[in-house]
């Protein structure tokens, strides 16, 4: 009887909760879609990608006359490494292809030799 | 306090607090690898059908929903009901993926992935079955592909982006170009997983809650409190994001809506929904805050499939296998269309 008794309780406040947090979320999307708030995301984007870059610069300025790599350094050397994957890849692929292609002239061959036509 | 009601908090404490839930447990086997990404094979023991499906995840979150725990994977109860299932994991992009785009998506890696799953199944013919973002990359490749694509399966997947469910303001904005977004993306390169799970938590579900009122109603179920985990596990386990691609997304999608209105262009190929002629089932969720139907249904009109299904899934955006079987609505549309 408690159980059940708790049970419908804990329904009631799920149900009253799933109310509640749909109706705070579409209050915070509608406060979040007026063009003057969207302007100030866009402008404080703008300020924060310039500083970023500046930071990004300055680290890659610095990274020479200090002797270390910087993330660009290592993303350059890991799309060689991708580079040379794709080409094994695709020399990977060429001769699975050609022992297909082998496999099936086998066949034929043998084919040919059981009906005596060489 | 009676023992229930300290079963249900004790529950309840211990599901919230506890470690990152085993996920991903039906044997598989890695058939090709290309930079993070990874097709995985899961044998079928009992294989009924010959075309194999070969699955397609989307770019911001982990692909382990469709593998969650036994009875609750989707790949699990398909591999039980005989077909062979591939899976292209995308993986976890670090900052060298900064700049792949859709094109690299599709070509480089779902087109590739394709191949490789035919020549390792020796199949005739493949179906893509594509899942949210993934869904509409399947969608894009089946307009252009050259492989032998038997049947398509899009599962919340977005193709019409002219009506968004929120942020008609901000969309109209980028529209006129008043919101210029590009300069940010740049400066990050790669969209660090914690943005990416803010933006998609402010588009949908800005404040959440509710979850947690679902538990505490059956917490003391270790079971279902188990698949909570696993779930809340891969609703928290977002990936970064390449810049090149979001950006490629915005325009081409939110901005010009490009695919449905047969502008897209994908490696020099125009990649418009009239060039599919595989058969089609469309999905959508009655419930799904992410992805509404208005945004899925118009495929149906597009495509030059004679054989094409639209079915209205009653649940969210989530909602896949449970009790260890195939959902009946899509095992009864495979398993006419796999022989």
């Amino acid at each position: 009887m408690t159980t059940n008794h708790t049970q419908e309780i804990l329904n009631a406040v799920k149900k009253i909760g799933q109310k509640v947090e749909l109706e705070l979320n579409n209050s915070i999307h509608d406060v979040l879609n007026q063009p003057s708030i969207l302007k100030t995301i866009n402008n404080q984007s703008r300020l924060a990608a310039a500083s970023i870059s500046k930071l990004q610069q300055t680290v890659e300025t610095l990274s020479i006359p200090f002797n270390f790599p910087t993330k660009n350094d290592v993303a350059s050397t890991t799309k060689l490494f991708i580079q040379a994957e794709e080409k094994l890849d695709l020399l990977e692929e060429q001769v699975t292809h050609l022992n297909r292609s082998f496999e099936e002239l086998k066949d034929t061959i043998a084919k040919s030799h059981s009906r005596g036509i060489i | 306090m009676n023992t229930p009601k300290l079963n249900r908090w004790t529950g309840f404490i211990k599901t919230v607090s506890s470690l990152e839930p085993e996920v991903g447990m039906t044997p598989r086997t890695a058939v090709w690898k290309k930079n993070k990404a990874t097709l995985w094979h899961y044998p079928s023991k009992n294989k009924k059908y010959k075309v194999p499906l070969f699955l397609i995840y989307s770019l911001i979150n982990q692909p382990f929903i469709l593998d969650l725990g036994p009875k609750y994977s989707l790949i699990e109860a398909l591999t039980s009901s005989g077909y062979e299932v591939y899976l292209l994991d995308f993986g976890i992009p670090g900052y060298e993926d900064k700049d792949l785009t859709m094109d690299d998506y599709i070509l480089r890696y779902i087109k590739k992935g394709v191949q490789r799953a035919l020549l390792h199944s020796n199949a005739a013919e493949i179906t893509l079955v594509g899942f949210c973002m993934g869904g509409t990359f399947a969608a894009i490749y089946a307009s252009i592909a050259e492989e032998p694509i038997r049947n398509v399966v899009l599962s919340v997947a977005p193709i019409d982006f002219s009506q968004t469910p929120v942020f008609s303001e901000a969309l109209n904005m980028l529209k006129n170009e008043e919101i210029d977004l590009d300069p940010i993306f740049d400066a990050w390169g790669l969209i660090p997983p914690s943005f990416v799970k803010k933006g998609i938590r402010i588009v949908t579900v800005p404040i959440s809650y509710s979850p947690y009122l679902s538990l505490l109603s059956y917490a003391d179920d270790e079971e279902r409190s188990l698949k909570w985990r696993r779930f809340n596990y891969w609703a928290d386990s977002h990936i970064p994001l390449s810049a090149a691609a979001l950006k490629q997304m915005a325009v081409d999608f939110e901005k010009e809506n490009k695919f449905i209105n047969g502008k897209l262009v994908i490696g020099g190929r125009l990649a418009k929904p009239e060039n599919i002629t595989a058969n089609l089932f469309a999905i959508g969720a009655s419930y799904d805050r992410l992805i509404p139907i208005e945004q899925i249904v118009p495929i149906i009109d597009h495509v030059s499939s004679i054989d094409k299904t639209f079915h209205i899934l009653e649940g969210g955006h989530g909602s896949l296998a449970k009790d260890g079987k195939a959902p009946d609505y899509l095992d009864a549309w495979l398993s006419a269309r796999s022989n």
